[in-house]
């Protein structure tokens, strides 16, 4: 293959920033979540790239335990999010703000 | 018949009676009064079952003694590093047969008698408990293989005792009180005597190493086994002072030994040596006296001669062949029987070794027992262990010094009187003596000392025993004095005449106990029938017979005492199975001829006579004289004592209301008055001396069998010539009981019982002195408060006022201690507690406030800023990492 | 520019473009169909990076139920807009927001800008080698002796070799033993393997991967035997380093070393490797296998001879690359025949284990006269009648039986066996948010209450319904529920 290995890792990094971006500059709730989701895959495609690279399989195990775990963080996730919606009748995070200090 | 299991079946002898307990304990109050008295008396009656196995089993194997070992309990008590091992064993020999038999027996009939007595009680099934823990921790008594399992049925009586005694401490006001603090008289008194006992055991096994009786496998009385298996007598290695007993069983020692012995016995005037020479066919110059050697000849050919040849002997018949049978044939060796098969006299039991002691030469280094520094002769430590024991035997058999408790003890309810403080466990002590024959047979100076004792008590508690008004009290004074005689007895070695008359003594004293408690339940029955009439029917006392028992509390209050011997007179017409029980009951502690009695009490006076006249030693002649000359007086006051009470209670007119409308007591209650009447009676046939005129071989009776049974038991009874029946003796005995009795029958005959509530003997001006003190009980209570009760009572004082609250409390407590730690208080408060450690605590508050307040702002609860933050960090981490690497870019 | 580079190009730009509108857009909708196609655009490059089952993973739990599980949440909440309800508006946060991103882009391809975007490669196993003294030379003795230092008469053979040093046309073998002598790579000091046997192979052992020279000695005298001789050993790899004979008249190099690589690479499925080097016999030949009647069959066709047998690996020339050959497993009578279809060495009831490589190597069986006129640059040595060869297997190579990277075989083995308790704790931590889901979604208590409050006051009129329409004979138990007298 001529693609060189550095080349994903570089697509993995801006997809990352993207990532923390849509976390910092976006207001609903969901979209800050998928925006989670976006980082996540961003490392879990550096993983297997450094794992093609260093021809170690365990970096594909933990893209499988990242998956995993985010399964798991969606689901609470979300249904956080379906109970402060029942609550509050929003999903916009600068309206919850009461544990300012 | 095959009875080599029996012996195995003695642990239930305690199992069972503990199990009966533990029901009544734990579901009593669930039971009916039917159900939890049944439980009782069926764990009595099953006891008495295997007793009588047992019993069966040693009778038909000369009694050899086994020590068993139960499966659960291989060992008890261990410590290893001090060598301390102590089995679980019980020991089955025919001295623990026969006391199995009296506990037991008289044991069941008691309870059945309880069933009577204690019906309705609110407490019975408690009652029923008590009873049969106590026969529980009695049988461990008499079973027990070593010192300590003997201690704790010893202990385990003495605390059935105090339960029992103070059993209706609930009562009220005064009485409630008398009980409760008779039941701690006895407790106290007691503690005494258990010191000298836990002394006794304590040098027992600095001295021995051990606290076992016998080992199993052991013989105790290893003369008595080679006569009986067919091994030789060993008469003659067997001299001096009964060493027979002696665990070496050398056989060889039959020639060296003929002469040495003869030094011996010289030296020491030995009269055995008679035995020994007559045995053999010798003449020796020593003998004494033509009547006993030809007499001893004679008995000694007659009985080594039955033994032997096991076809034609007088009494052993039936009892050889069934125990060879019972061998099942195994000849039977030398080593199996004479303890040489143990590799070192260590190995055996205290008995077997105290025999090796004392065989040693005195003086030799063997025989020192090293107490620290000091190191004492084994016979002075024998001794001193003796008259330890001795002050054991003085708490629980109630002997001078220490009876007190014992009349006392009748506040406990009757069939208790009957049981424990007349039957069986004050017999415990004159148990343990007997138990201990080897150990007294050394010490003739401590069995002198014993002796005396024991015949001053009798004499002392009979004559106190005269002015008692006290139905029961009268009865606690004959059982001192007649504890007082086997104690004696003991004092004399004659073991088997002690436990001889502790059997029937058990019997008729039960029987007496029993029959007083008839009287007092149906004069109490009368008093409250008489008084329920006149109150009326509306009191509340109904008239029918379930209503008596409640006249146990509702009459306390009144002046009336149903068992003050002034309100009673003229039951015999009342009440006349109790009264002719009570008669043979009265008959046979008088001696009279051929009741159970006078065997016994004939036999420990003939032995008196033996020793005083014959004995070996000066000592034993001593002992024998004041045993005689006391014994005797005792045994006159006895008649006249016990006629008295038959006088004031059933003869003459009733005196008050309530002893003419005395009733009859139940069935429960009166057959075991005449099983016991019949007993008293025929208990004593069982060990007629010989030569007796009219009964030797009367109707299959066999002289001395109840001798012969013991004889395994107690080895001194093999070397002791068996006595003839002594006519003179026994003449004189009978004498002075019927003229005790006629003297009785002319000062309390007819009405003149009792003159305006006052004796005869106090009215009658010469005599009103002695009266008087015997009815002060020669002011023994009062002695004791002087010397010790009161002086203890101002020390108490003394030390509650003035050391504990004035010193301690006023003093120390108060002006020392607070004030001490007022200031410290005061001083640690202010600027330590205020300044140091609030001033840290407040100072970490105000400082964790400032900071705070600067930092919360940070904190605005939006998470987007939060991430912001975050990221910041994050790239900041990232950064602070990555300027190695930018470093080394730059010096590259 | 490979059609791959374009693919990843055009896919990755996809990826950028995918996640900027997830990002951009303000229906949630949209943006939650942006980030499927963006993870449908890194499932590519997965499979680009031959991680096909976290691939198909990524479709199938991401892409798929994951992203399901958004769109459902958002549509139930009818979250499409989100509406701004605040009056806290952050207006510095978009460029503060900018900046960190920025930065962190920055931050995290440091490394990459600093390594002049290359990663750093693995450093691999240690390279595996072995030597074989296969040890024939063709000596012109005259000719080297000048070049002995110390040209000591000895007894031994090497000695004889010397001794008739006035014989000009006499060609001798050397078969002793010789030391080996590696330096270079990252050596500190020269590895030196001493008494190497003649037709033996000494064990393999770990060198570091690098460059190295090879210098070769004869043992018993340390002469110089062969010109050093550079050696490249890579990571990974296996290496069997042939000594043997060759005369360079020009050089005057006496051995000749050739490197025959091994590889630990999978075959098919119950095969064996051969790696076949001929290191004597001037001919070309052939491993066949004899079959089950060991014997050569030959036909006549065209009238050519044509072999019968299998062959296993042809074409193995004198001094040639090393050839190599499988074969199934199971045992067989195996040959090395020369093009004239003669038995040179035959190996009988020979055993073939599956995923084992072998190398055997072709090498002359002793001391035996070569022809004096021998001229090997005319292309080949005449040997005479009689002059035998054997070969030596040398001990086999168990291969690397592991599963493809990036398979799902691999990634579940390693995940059962090394990672097997994160996963318990992984499956632990999902029935934790199983659990946690429903928790927290779960309707609170007092709102149950009123819904139960709710049916029954439906019910009580249920109840006047059915009195009424039953001509009010219905009678409740309970007063409560009313209506029972059926007005």
């Amino acid at each position: 293959m001529n693609v060189p290995v550095e080349a994903f890792v570089i697509l993995s990094m801006v997809l990352f920033t993207l990532g923390a971006m849509g976390v910092m500059l976006r207001k609903n709730a969901i979209l800050v979540f998928m925006s989670v989701e976006l980082m996540l895959n961003a490392a879990n495609l550096a993983l297997v790239a450094f794992a093609k690279q260093w021809n170690d399989i365990g970096g594909h195990t933990f893209v499988f335990f990242v998956m995993t775990v985010a399964a798991a963080e969606v689901a609470i996730g979300l249904a956080l999010i379906v109970a402060i919606f029942r609550h509050k009748q929003s999903i916009n995070i600068d309206d919850l703000h009461q544990m300012e200090g | 018949m095959h009875t080599e299991t029996y012996p195995q079946l003695i642990p239930l002898v305690i199992l069972i009676p503990a199990l009966g307990a533990f029901i009544n304990i734990f579901w009593g109050s669930k039971l009916t009064e039917r159900v939890s008295g049944l439980i009782g008396i069926t764990a009595a009656v099953l006891t008495f079952i295997i007793s009588v196995l047992i019993f069966s089993h040693l009778n038909g194997h000369h009694g050899t003694g086994s020590v068993i070992n139960p499966v659960i309990f291989q060992t008890w008590l261990r410590i290893d590093s001090i060598g301390l091992d102590i089995p679980w064993q019980f020991r089955v020999d025919p001295l623990t047969a026969v006391m199995l038999l009296v506990v037991t027996g008289v044991g069941s009939l008691i309870h059945i008698y309880s069933m009577g007595y204690m019906h309705g009680d609110k407490k019975f099934s408690r009652f029923f408990a008590y009873l049969n823990l106590f026969m529980m921790f009695m049988l461990l008594l008499v079973t027990s293989n070593n010192f300590l399992m003997l201690f704790v049925g010893w202990e385990g009586v003495g605390v059935m005792s105090y339960l029992l005694i103070g059993f209706n401490w609930d009562k009220g006001g005064a009485l409630g009180w008398k009980n409760s603090n008779a039941a701690r008289k006895a407790m106290i008194v007691n503690r005494v005597g258990d010191f000298g006992v836990l002394m006794a055991i304590f040098m027992i096994f600095w001295t021995f190493g051990t606290l076992t009786f016998y080992q199993p496998g052991e013989t105790a009385n290893v003369c008595y086994a080679r006569e009986v298996n067919n091994l030789g007598a060993c008469a003659e290695e067997s001299h001096s002072e009964g060493e027979a007993a002696a665990a070496e069983g050398e056989t060889a020692a039959a020639e060296g030994d003929h002469s040495e012995g003869e030094t011996v016995a010289e030296a020491e005037g030995d009269h055995s040596e008679g035995e020994a020479a007559a045995a053999e066919g010798e003449t020796v110059a020593e003998a004494e006296g033509d009547h006993s050697e030809g007499e001893t000849a004679e008995g000694e050919g007659d009985h080594s001669e039955g033994e032997t040849a096991a076809a034609e002997g007088d009494h052993s018949e039936g009892e050889t062949a069934e125990g060879e049978g019972g061998h099942g044939g195994e000849p039977v060796v030398l080593a199996d029987v004479d303890n040489s098969k143990f590799a070192s006299y260590t190995d055996l039991g205290v008995f077997g070794q105290t025999a090796h002691y004392m065989s040693l030469e005195e003086g030799s280094p063997e025989r020192l027992v090293q107490f620290g520094t000091l190191a004492l002769d084994f016979k002075t430590v024998l001794f001193i262990i003796v008259l330890f024991l001795l002050l054991g035997v003085a708490g629980k058999s109630a002997q001078i010094p220490l009876f007190v408790w014992l009349p006392d003890a009748m506040a406990g309810p009757t069939p208790v009187s009957a049981l424990m403080h007349a039957a069986t466990m004050v017999t415990a002590g004159v148990f343990l003596l007997i138990r201990s024959n080897v150990f007294l047979d050394y010490v003739p100076e401590a069995r002198l000392v014993i002796a005396i004792i024991g015949s001053v008590t009798a004499l002392m508690a009979g004559f106190i025993a005269l002015g008692q008004w006290d139905i029961k009290r009268v009865l606690a004074f004959s059982t001192v004095s007649q504890l007082g005689f086997m104690v004696a007895a003991v004092g004399l070695g004659a073991y088997v005449a002690a436990l001889f008359h502790l059997a029937t003594h058990a019997v008729f004293k039960a029987l007496l106990f029993l029959g007083s408690g008839s009287v007092i339940h149906g004069v109490e029955h009368g008093h409250h029938h008489v008084h329920a009439h006149g109150n009326g029917p509306g009191h509340g006392h109904g008239n029918g017979p379930d209503d008596h028992h409640d006249a146990h509390d509702e009459h306390v209050d009144e002046a009336f005492d149903p068992q003050d011997m002034r309100n009673m007179g003229g039951l015999a017409s009342r009440m006349p199975i109790t009264y002719w029980t009570y008669l043979f009951g009265t008959f046979a502690l008088a001696g009279l001829p051929f009741f159970a009695g006078f065997w016994s009490k004939d036999e420990i006076l003939a032995d008196a006579f033996h020793e005083a006249l014959e004995g070996h030693l000066l000592l034993d002649n001593l002992a024998g004289y004041i045993v005689l000359g006391l014994l005797l007086v005792a045994a006159g006051f006895t008649a006249f004592y016990m006629w008295r009470q038959v006088q004031m209670v059933f003869h003459g007119d009733p005196r008050t209301e309530a002893a003419a409308s005395a009733p009859e007591s139940s069935a429960w209650m009166t057959i075991p008055l005449l099983v016991l009447a019949f007993f008293s009676f025929t208990v004593g046939f069982v060990n007629v001396p010989k030569y007796t005129p009219i009964f030797s071989g009367f109707m299959g009776i066999q002289d001395y069998e109840f001798k012969h049974f013991l004889e395994s038991a107690i080895p001194s009874v093999t070397l002791k010539e068996s006595l003839a029946f002594n006519t003179p003796l026994a003449l004189l005995a009978v004498v002075i009981a019927f003229s005790a009795i006629a003297l009785s029958h002319s000062i309390y005959g007819g009405n003149k019982a009792v003159q305006g509530r006052r004796d005869p003997l106090h009215v009658n001006r010469s005599t009103r002195q002695m009266w008087s003190l015997a009815n002060a009980r020669l002011y023994w209570d009062e002695i004791y408060f002087r010397l010790i009760e009161n002086p203890y009572n101002r020390l108490s004082k003394f030390l509650y006022e003035v050391v504990d609250w004035r010193f301690l409390h006023d003093y120390f407590h108060d002006s020392v201690l607070k004030a001490g730690y007022d200031s410290m208080g005061k001083l640690l408060a202010k600027p330590f507690d205020l300044g140091i450690i609030d001033g840290t605590v407040n100072g970490v508050g105000a400082l964790v406030r400032l900071l705070s307040g600067r930092v919360r702002v940070v904190q605005t609860g939006y998470v987007r800023v939060y991430a912001v933050i975050l990221l910041l960090g994050v790239v900041a981490v990232l950064l602070i990492m990555l300027l190695p690497l930018l470093q080394v870019q730059a010096g590259s | 520019m490979g059609v791959d580079v374009l693919l990843f190009l055009v896919v990755g730009a996809l990826a950028v473009g995918c996640a900027i509108g997830m990002l951009i857009s303000d229906n949630a909708v949209h943006s939650a169909l942006f980030l499927i196609a963006n993870f449908g655009c890194v499932a590519f490059m997965y499979l680009m990076l031959d991680a096909p089952f976290i691939a198909m993973v990524q479709i199938a739990v991401y892409a798929g139920a994951i992203m399901v599980l958004f769109l459902f949440v958002i549509m139930l909440l009818g979250a499409e807009q989100s509406h701004d309800t605040t009056t806290v508006t952050f207006r510095w946060l978009t460029g503060a927001a900018t900046i960190l991103g920025a930065s962190l882009l920055f931050a995290l391809g440091l490394p990459l800008v600093i390594g002049g975007f290359q990663l750093p490669e693995t450093a691999g196993r240690a390279p595996l080698l072995r030597v074989v003294n296969a040890g024939v030379s063709l000596v012109r003795t005259q000719e080297i002796a000048p070049a002995e230092p110390a040209a000591a008469a000895t007894a031994d053979p090497a000695a004889t070799a010397e001794a008739p040093a006035a014989a000009p046309a006499e060609v001798v073998r050397f078969s002793g033993e010789v030391q080996v002598t590696l330096t270079g790579g990252s050596l500190s000091e020269p590895l030196v393997l001493n008494n190497v046997p003649f037709g033996e192979a000494t064990d393999f052992f770990d060198v570091p991967a690098g460059d190295y020279t090879v210098q070769l000695l004869r043992q018993e005298d340390g002469q110089i035997m062969a010109a050093p001789y550079p050696l490249t050993l890579a990571a990974d790899s296996v290496t069997t380093l042939t000594l043997f004979g060759e005369y360079d008249f020009e050089a005057r190099k006496l051995l000749k070393l050739v490197p025959v690589a091994n590889s630990l690479a999978q075959v098919g499925n119950d095969e064996g490797r051969f790696i076949l080097f001929n290191a004597y016999t001037p001919q070309t030949l052939s491993f066949i296998d004899l079959g089950p009647d060991q014997a050569i069959n030959t036909t006549t066709r065209d009238g050519a001879t044509v072999l019968l047998d299998t062959v296993i690996a042809a074409d193995i020339a004198f001094e040639g690359a090393p050839v190599t050959g499988t074969y199934r497993e199971g045992t067989y009578s195996l040959a090395l025949i020369n093009s004239d279809l003669e038995i040179i060495h035959r190996l009988d009831n020979y055993t073939i284990t599956a995923d084992t490589e072998k190398t055997l190597l072709l090498m002359p069986d002793g001391e035996q006269p070569v022809p004096a006129d021998a001229d090997p640059d005319s292309g080949g040595i005449q040997f005479p009648a009689g002059f035998t060869f054997r070969s030596t297997v040398l001990p086999g190579l168990v291969f690397d039986t592991e599963p493809s990277f990036g398979s799902p075989l691999g990634i579940g083995r390693i995940l059962f066996t090394v990672y097997l308790l994160p996963v318990n704790l992984v499956g632990l931590l999902l029935l934790v948010a199983l659990v946690g889901v429903i928790v927290i979604s779960r309707p609170s208590g007092e709102k149950q209450e009123r819904r139960a409050n709710i049916r029954r006051r439906v019910s009580r009129p249920l109840v006047n319904v059915i009195a009424q329409q039953t001509g009010g004979e219905v009678t409740t138990e309970t007063p409560k529920l009313g209506s029972g007298d059926g007005s």
